[in-house]
């Protein structure tokens, strides 16, 4: 697998969550396709091509980002804020994994503009309504789409 | 003194000093007219005795028997006029008048002799020069004592003008004393009275404007026993009270700010805990419950049964403890949420809240009345959540019915609108009913109906927020009913 095909990131640091997220996902072939990192800063480098993901191109980032609001070091709305604070990753679409409905979360998640959000534990279900709904068909399906132009 | 007691005594006083000097207005009154009966009389007795003396000097003059008889006449009404007069009872008086009833009486005697001496010088022509001599004398003598007649009728009138000049004259000294005591006793109240009313007035505004703008130390001291004395004492009593009542409530103030700063310090503590409890507490549970289920789909074959029905337990004893992990959250949720009271059509939320329950009874025979419920004042949102519970109690104790009779209703008790859910249910037993509303109590074996407990505890903290009271009425196998109120201005319309 090379990085290029990534179109997933989890951000997730508790290892069960994400073992049975790979789990639910893994079973429709997308768990090749997904990175996962294990912190906040991780989140950031990845996405921003800095650090120990300075090789990448910005420009070929992930197609959507499951982010759980909290991780280590920076915080997921941090996280989330930066994304969205970006012209060149504002249009990436995030999705919130949280552990409950507690709407203090959803409520400042949407307030900084999150796309989607699915309650933990995910299962495959879920994702495919959140990945509908955000009109990311061809993530389910095992290629890349064909862009206009 | 008081101003009251002041001013009434200045005004019988007056009166007092008034009915005098209408007193000494009558006597003088009197006297005057006795004085000018005294003047009349004194008068009469004047032109009496000039008309004798007139007549005297015509006898004189022509000795006619009709003058004789017309003096003789005048002689006697002027003896009866003098004999009759009594008003003249001063002591000068007296002796003026009884030297007038001797002089006409000295006169009476006169006027005889000058008659006899005139017939003598009739009839004795020789002794003429000697009669004439004596009839000059007579006459001179009667002429003489009238003199003296009229000068003292004169003296008498004179005195009876002077008494009424000076009944006259005490008349007005009097009034004139008596009026200026009057003004003074009257003009001296009103200064009194004025001073002692405007100072302490000046006073009472003043120290009105200061208690007003804040400074309840100040005090009119006030000594004075009259009525604005004591409006000044009841003015520092109540500012004294003021400032008591203000300072207790000052401390109240400070109290209330403390424990408020306290119960949000309690607050924002409960909701930390809140939310890692969602978050922390949740996640092994959703290990649990993950790769259980993960072992029951894809690794089944490879379980006994006995394991696999374990695999189970463990799997519906993470959901229980995650539902247990929402309610508590919903439960403690209530108490920060802020009451949003307004108008609400019970019925309506009651349709509501029956068709999200439809699900829950389908294929059971439930027969649900929903009586007349009108208007109320509640929040929505809550209120509905307090339905939601008691319907869903309702629909799951009577499970075992073979047809489930539900009456949700309202009635009228004691001026208050009291709403009620009733069952034909299983009912519980009434000396458990202190433990219903409690926060995981329950009345029934989990086996037989599911359920956390937490529904009627957020039931009753719903109610209870709304100023409201919940009560429950059962017996066992014979129904239940919980009926509330919402307290304060809840009217039924």
């Amino acid at each position: 697998m090379t990085e290029n095909v990534v179109e997933i990131l989890l951000a997730e640091d508790n290892p069960n969550d994400v073992e049975l997220t790979l789990h639910a996902l893994k079973r429709h072939n997308l768990a090749n396709r997904i990175h996962v990192v294990g912190d906040g800063a991780e989140a950031l480098e990845f996405i921003f091509c800095t650090g120990a993901y300075a090789h990448r191109d910005i420009a070929n980032g992930p197609k959507v980002v499951l982010l759980d609001l909290k991780l280590p070091l920076v915080d997921g709305l941090e996280v989330l804020q930066r994304i969205k604070g970006d012209p060149r990753t504002r249009l990436i679409p995030v999705v919130v994994l949280t552990s409950s409905r507690e709407e203090r979360d959803i409520v400042e998640s949407y307030r900084l503009g999150v796309n989607s959000y699915i309650t933990k534990p995910v299962d495959f279900e879920q994702f495919t309504e959140a990945v509908r709904t955000l009109g990311l068909y061809w993530v389910l399906l095992n290629q890349s789409p064909v862009l206009p132009g | 003194m008081k101003i009251s007691m002041r001013l009434s005594l200045a005004g019988l006083s007056s009166v007092g000093i008034v009915v005098v000097i209408g007193i000494m207005l009558l006597f003088a009154t009197q006297q005057v007219r006795r004085e000018l009966t005294k003047n009349e009389t004194a008068g009469n007795i004047f032109h009496a005795v000039t008309a004798v003396r007139y007549l005297t000097l015509e006898y004189m003059l022509r000795h006619e028997k009709r003058v004789q008889t017309q003096w003789q006449l005048k002689h006697a009404s002027l003896s009866k006029l003098l004999a009759s007069t009594t008003e003249f009872t001063g002591s000068q008086d007296h002796i003026i008048m009884d030297r007038l009833r001797s002089t006409h009486e000295r006169v009476g005697s006169l006027f005889p002799q000058l008659v006899t001496n005139h017939q003598e010088r009739q009839s004795d022509k020789g002794k003429g020069e000697v009669l004439e001599d004596l009839d000059s004398m007579l006459t001179g003598q009667i002429t003489n004592k009238t003199q003296a007649m009229l000068s003292d009728a004169l003296s008498l009138s004179r005195q009876s003008r002077a008494g009424v000049l000076e009944a006259q004259q005490r008349v007005n000294v009097a009034v004139m004393a008596f009026s200026g005591i009057v003004v003074c006793v009257i003009v001296s109240t009103l200064f009194l009275t004025l001073r002692s009313v405007t100072r302490p007035l000046a006073k009472l505004c003043e120290g009105t404007a200061v208690v007003g703008a804040g400074n309840l130390d100040f005090q009119l001291g006030v000594t004075t026993q009259d009525e604005i004395g004591e409006l000044a004492r009841a003015f520092d009593q109540m500012t004294e009270k003021l400032k008591t009542t203000t300072v207790s409530r000052d401390e109240l103030e400070q109290r209330v700010i403390e424990r408020t700063a306290q119960l949000e310090a309690a607050i924002q503590e409960l909701e930390a805990f809140s939310y890692s409890i969602s978050h922390d507490l949740r996640a092994p549970l959703r290990a649990i419950h993950g790769f259980s289920r993960i072992l029951l789909e894809e690794h089944a074959p490879h379980l006994v049964d006995e394991a696999q029905r374990y695999l189970h337990l463990v799997r519906d004893n993470a959901q229980h403890m995650g539902q247990l992990i929402d309610d508590l959250l919903a439960f403690s949720r209530l108490s920060r949420q802020p009451l949003k009271r307004q108008r609400v059509v019970c019925a309506d939320l009651v349709r509501q809240v029956l068709g999200d329950l439809g699900g829950e009874h389908a294929g059971r025979r439930v027969d649900i009345a929903v009586g007349d419920l009108g208007m109320c004042q509640a929040d929505p949102a809550l209120l509905k959540q307090v339905l939601v519970n008691l319907c869903t109690n309702a629909l799951k104790f009577t499970r075992q019915r073979e047809v489930a009779v539900i009456e949700i209703g309202c009635r009228e008790a004691g001026g208050e609108c009291v709403y009620f859910v009733k069952d034909n249910g299983v009912g519980f037993d009434m000396q458990y009913v202190g433990k219903l509303f409690g926060v995981f109590q329950r009345l029934h074996r989990a086996n037989e109906y599911d359920g956390t407990g937490v529904g009627l505890a957020i039931v009753q903290r719903i109610i209870h927020r709304h100023g409201g009271r919940v009560w429950a009425e059962a017996a066992v196998n014979q129904g239940a009913t919980f009926s509330f109120t919402l307290g304060g201005d809840s009217a039924h319309d």
